[in-house]
C-alpha cells in the first residue's frame, strides 16, 4: 500500500494504524528510511583515544564506530566478511584488532582485513585481503560532537540535513561549554520505532497529564506547580525533512522546583545564549532528528 | 589445587585454598535475613512509607549500568560510584520517588503492579564501620501488571546495614547503602519504576 493511502489529510488527519503494526511497512522503511537517512551513532566524547570504539545500531544493522590514529572517525558493519559473524561483541572499549570468534579473521581499527588464520593452506595465499575489509559506512559526520552515519552516498551533508532542526538542538548541545556525554544507558522499547520518534518530535500537549505525578512532587509545595507555570504555552516545530520538536516558552518549564533549576545559572545562560533562546525554543524541551534520534533536555 | 591463575580474578600460584569469609553468627544472620524479608514484604505490599522508615538518613541507593566488556576489562563492566547509573539516590531523592509513585496520577502504578520478591543467598559479614554489616543477597523480582505485562528482574545486591540499637538492647537495623547489580546490560523491561 502506498504511503499516501495510509494517511487521510483531507478529512480529519487520520492515520491507518497499520503504520505502527505492519511488518511489510516496517521492512520497507528499513530500505526507504533507515538506509537513506543520517542515523545517530554516538558522541565524540565516547571516542577519545585512537582505538576507542563503541558499537551501535543503524536500523537493524550492527556497526562499530572507531577513533582512527589520525583522529578521524570511521563506522563499519559489525559483520565478518567470511561467514557473517559479529567481529565485536562488546559495547565499548579500546582495541587494535577486531577478531572474529568463528574462524579468526582479524580486522584493524580501520576495518582492513589484516590476518586470516592458515591463509596459505586455506586460500593458497590468493585471498584478496583488501577486498574483504569490513563494509564501511560511507558517510560519517558530526554535529556539535554528535556522530551520525549514513549509508546513502547521495544524501545531503549532515549540516544541510540539520540546517533547520539544528537551532532547536543547539540550546542543549551548547548549554555547557565543555560537555561530556556519559553512558550509554540502553533500554529496549517494545513497539514500532515511530511511537517514540513521533512523541519527541511534537506533543507538548501531553505534559501536564502524562507527567502529572512528577509535576506534583517536584513543585516547591509538593502540591503541583503554580498555575502560571502549569499553563504556560508550549510550541511545536515540524520540519519538511521530518525533524520536529516540542518545548515550553517559559524559562522554568513546568518543573518549577528548586531542585530542577538550582544548577542552572540563568543569568549566565541569558548572557551567552540571549533572552530569546532562554525564553524561546530553548533550554528545555524535546526533539527528534528524523528518523529516530530523539533528545530530551530538562 | 592449582588449575588456573584465574587471569581475570587474579589468584597467585602460591595462593592457599579458598576459605569461606568470616560470616556473622547464627542469631545475627537470622536478624539480618528477617530484616531483608520484611523489607521485601513492605515493597510487595506497596507500604512505601513503612519501607522508608527502614532507610538510614545517609543512605546511598545505586543501580549501576552494566556493559558488555571483555574479560580483561571486567572491573569496568559496572559503572563506578561517580559514573552514570540507573539509580543514584539519596534519602531526599528517594522520598521524592516514593511520593511520586503514590500519586493517583502515577499512571504506571495505577492500577498497581503485582510484585513478588525472592530474596536468597544472604551472606553477612561484619562491616568496616562499627555497628555495620556488609550483606550480599540474591534477588528475583517478578512484576506483573494489567493483563499480560510481565517482567523478571534478577541480580544481587550489596548492602550495608547499620544497627544503632534500641534502648532495650534489641537490634535496630537500617539500610545505609544498597548497590543493585541487575543482570542485564540492555534493560529489557519498559521501565525500572520500582524499588529493589
Amino acid at each position: 500500500m502506498p504511503y499516501q493511502d495510509l494517511l487521510d489529510f483531507d478529512k480529519v488527519g487520520t492515520l491507518n494504524p497499520e503504520v505502527l503494526h505492519s511488518e511489510e511497512i516496517y521492512r520497507r522503511e528499513l530500505a526507504t528510511v533507515f538506509a537513506r537517512s543520517w542515523l545517530f551513532l554516538t558522541h565524540e566524547s565516547q571516542l577519545v583515544k585512537p582505538g576507542d570504539f563503541v558499537t551501535a545500531l543503524m536500523g537493524e544493522d550492527p556497526v562499530i564506530v572507531t577513533r582512527q590514529r589520525d583522529g578521524g572517525l570511521k563506522a563499519m558493519l559489525n559483520v565478518c566478511r567470511h561467514r557473517g559473524m559479529r567481529v565485536c561483541r562488546q559495547d565499548l572499549g579500546n582495541t587494535q584488532r577486531f577478531t572474529c570468534s568463528y574462524h579468526g579473521w582479524s580486522y584493524n581499527g580501520a576495518g582492513s582485513l589484516v590476518d586470516v588464520p592458515m591463509e596459505d593452506h586455506a586460500y593458497h595465499d590468493r585471498l584478496d585481503k583488501p577486498g574483504w575489509s569490513l563494509i564501511q559506512v560511507p558517510r560519517v559526520e558530526t554535529y556539535h560532537g554528535l556522530v551520525f552515519g549514513c549509508w546513502d552516498e547521495e544524501a545531503p551533508t549532515l549540516a544541510d540535513y540539520l540546517a533547520d532542526a539544528g537551532p532547536l538542538l543547539d540550546p542543549m548541545l551548547t548549554r555547557y561549554e565543555d560537555a561530556e556525554f556519559v553512558g550509554p544507558m540502553k533500554w529496549r522499547l517494545v513497539g514500532n520505532w515511530k511511537l517514540a520518534a513521533e512523541q519527541f518530535a511534537s506533543d507538548w500537549y501531553h505534559v501536564n497529564i502524562s507527567h502529572a505525578s512528577a509535576l506534583m512532587v517536584m513543585s516547591p509545595t509538593g502540591k503541583g506547580p503554580k498555575t502560571e507555570i502549569a499553563q504556560t504555552p508550549g510550541r511545536q516545530y515540524a520540519d519538511p525533512l521530518g525533524h520536529g520538536a516540542g518545548f515550553p516558552t517559559h524559562p522554568k518549564s513546568r518543573f518549577d522546583d528548586r531542585v530542577v533549576h538550582e544548577h542552572y545559572d540563568y543569568d549566565a545562560l541569558r548572557e551567552r545564549l540571549g533572552d530569546a533562546r532562554v525564553e524561546g525554543p530553548m533550554t528545555t524541551g524535546h526533539a527528534t532528528v528524523f528518523p529516530n534520534f530523539s533528545a530530551n533536555w530538562p | 589445587m592449582q588449575i588456573s591463575t584465574q587471569a581475570y580474578r587474579p589468584r597467585p600460584t602460591d595462593a592457599p585454598m579458598v576459605t569461606r569469609p568470616a560470616f556473622v553468627d547464627l542469631a545475627t544472620q537470622h536478624t539480618i535475613e528477617q530484616f531483608l524479608f520484611f523489607e521485601a514484604q513492605l515493597l510487595d505490599e506497596a507500604r512505601y512509607n513503612d519501607w522508608y522508615d527502614l532507610l538510614h538518613e545517609d543512605i546511598r541507593y545505586r543501580m549501576p549500568l552494566r556493559r558488555n566488556r571483555l574479560h580483561r576489562d571486567l572491573p569496568l563492566e559496572s559503572t563506578g560510584s561517580r559514573e552514570l547509573a540507573h539509580y543514584d539516590d539519596t534519602h531526599e531523592s528517594l522520598a521524592i520517588r516514593l511520593r511520586r509513585v503514590q500519586q493517583p496520577t502515577a499512571w504506571s502504578d495505577n492500577p498497581p503492579p503485582r510484585t513478588a520478591r525472592l530474596i536468597t543467598g544472604v551472606q553477612a559479614r561484619v562491616g568496616e564501620r562499627p555497628g555495620t554489616y556488609d550483606v550480599r543477597s540474591a534477588f528475583l523480582l517478578y512484576r506483573n501488571r494489567l493483563q499480560d505485562d510481565a517482567d523478571t528482574f534478577v541480580g544481587h545486591r550489596d548492602d550495608v546495614l547499620i544497627d544503632d540499637g534500641l534502648p532495650d538492647g534489641e537490634p535496630n537495623l537500617r539500610l545505609l547503602a544498597r548497590t543493585i547489580h541487575l543482570a542485564q546490560s540492555v534493560v529489557l523491561a519498559k521501565n525500572l519504576g520500582l524499588f529493589f
